[in-house]
């Protein structure tokens, strides 16, 4: 009976939370059409919405590491795709510059002054201790052993040896390089040796290996650091600018002056040549 | 000193239980405080359910820009409709109580999708198949919940249980 009794006021009781639950969400309804809860509001607010604001923060920081983490393999493939991208735009852009660099040395070539020699335009294939370089055109092209190799009217070397698909250019580095050179301080003019070229001393240029030297430079002469050194050899054949006059050693009491030529070309970054075949 | 220590506690509780509620709706769209009312509902005492509800309905009201006692109008239809299923059959344990539960669950985040906006601004908001089949997921994500805690709270009672008859 007393267990009975106390069932039956568990019931109601629980029931009377439903009840007064309503009422009690009823006169909230009401309370807030009315602006006497404003204040209650800001304070709930004020206490609350932080909380609210940091757990969303939480909620959106964990969604996003969970989103990127979901999305791992779309961002892969984006990736290799980009990937893919930049090199067929880093291979466009090589051989943009091989053209450019070519299209350079023509023009550097078409302002030759001696115009009445034939030159064949070929690839530097590689160059082996700055003293020679191995190019890709040889005796089927016509090339001949003791060609001139040029850019322009800067000079590059001579063939040294050929074989049908390709030849042995020998550099002025080359220990086994050696010619006769004038220096004049007119310099070039728009890659063209001006006619007129005072020349202030005549030399030698041998190569070293690693440099280039010049020696019998006339004591009486004015040579001086950045005066133009032009080839002036029967087996060069023409006047082509070898480089710059540098570190000149001026010793009163040899008989002669020399110095160091710093050409004007870096033989290591040439891509394209002109060799000359009549 | 102990009521002291009390209001500390519930004041600190209210505090988590928000943040809680706020990462997990905003995070899985899943309300954490209706479940604890439908554990709590018939275990603790009416009236301080009541109160406990009542003041947390009030902050969730503010917080998430509702009309005062929105909240708590979705959480007594749930409770009331679980009440009714009670009077006709058990729903103390067994698979039943689980299925009324799961129902109750379901009408609460049916009603979370109808509700605010009917009386924010009378119209019966969004519900699409997208929605329904969400808040059925919800549903059973938090029936499966409901069965761990259940689990969780059966077996620390029955440990409580054997280390009473040891001191016996």
């Amino acid at each position: 009976m007393l267990n009975r009794k106390k069932a039956t006021k568990n019931i109601l009781g629980d029931n009377a939370l439903l009840l007064v639950g309503l009422v009690v969400a009823g006169i909230f309804f009401l309370l807030d059409t009315l602006s006497a809860v404003k204040p209650l509001r800001d304070g709930i607010s004020f206490l609350f919405n932080p909380i609210y604001v940091d757990g969303k923060e939480v909620a959106n920081e964990v969604k996003g590491y969970f989103g990127t983490v979901g999305k791992i393999d779309e961002f892969r493939k984006e990736f290799n795709e980009l990937k893919v991208a930049t090199y067929e735009k880093d291979i466009n852009n090589a051989h943009y510059q091989v053209l450019l660099e070519e299209n350079d040395s023509l023009r550097k070539q078409v302002t030759l002054g001696n115009m009445e020699k034939k030159y064949l335009l070929g690839k530097v294939l590689e160059v082996e201790n700055i003293s020679n370089m191995r190019i890709d055109k040889g005796e089927k092209e016509g090339v001949k052993k003791g060609a001139v190799v040029s850019v322009g009217n800067m000079f590059v070397g001579l063939v040294q040896s050929v074989d049908s698909e390709g030849a042995l250019v020998v550099l002025p580095y080359s220990k086994s390089s050696t010619f006769k050179v004038f220096v004049t301080n007119v310099g070039v003019k728009d890659g063209k040796i001006v006619e007129g070229v005072p020349i202030l001393s005549k030399g030698v240029v041998r190569g070293g290996g690693d440099d280039i030297n010049i020696e019998n430079i006339s004591m009486n002469s004015t040579v001086k650091d950045g005066d133009i050194v032009v080839t002036m050899d029967e087996r060069i054949g023409g006047y082509f600018v070898l480089g710059r006059i540098a570190n000149l050693v001026d010793n009163p009491a040899a008989t002669s002056k020399s110095a160091k030529v710093a050409p004007l070309v870096d033989y290591d970054d040439l891509m394209t040549i002109f060799v000359e075949i009549e | 000193m102990k009521i002291v220590l009390t209001i500390l506690y519930i004041t600190v509780g209210f505090f988590l239980l928000v943040f809680l509620e706020s990462v997990f709706v905003n995070l899985f769209s899943f309300r954490l405080i209706f479940l604890l009312f439908l554990f709590a509902y018939k275990k603790i005492d009416w009236k301080k359910l009541l109160v406990v509800a009542s003041v947390l309905s009030l902050v969730m009201d503010v917080t998430m820009h509702y009309k005062l006692g929105i909240n708590l109008l979705m959480f007594i239809v749930p409770l009331g409709m679980f009440s009714l299923f009670s009077t006709f059959s058990s729903v103390e344990d067994g698979i039943g109580s689980y299925i009324v539960r799961f129902v109750s669950i379901f009408l609460y985040h049916i009603l979370n999708l109808i509700l605010p906006s009917l009386l924010l601004s009378g119209t019966l908001g969004v519900i699409n198949g997208k929605l329904l089949i969400y808040a059925l997921i919800n549903s059973l994500i938090s029936i499966l919940l409901f069965l761990l805690v259940n689990y969780i709270v059966g077996g620390m009672r029955k440990r409580g249980d054997t280390s009473k008859i040891r001191l016996k």
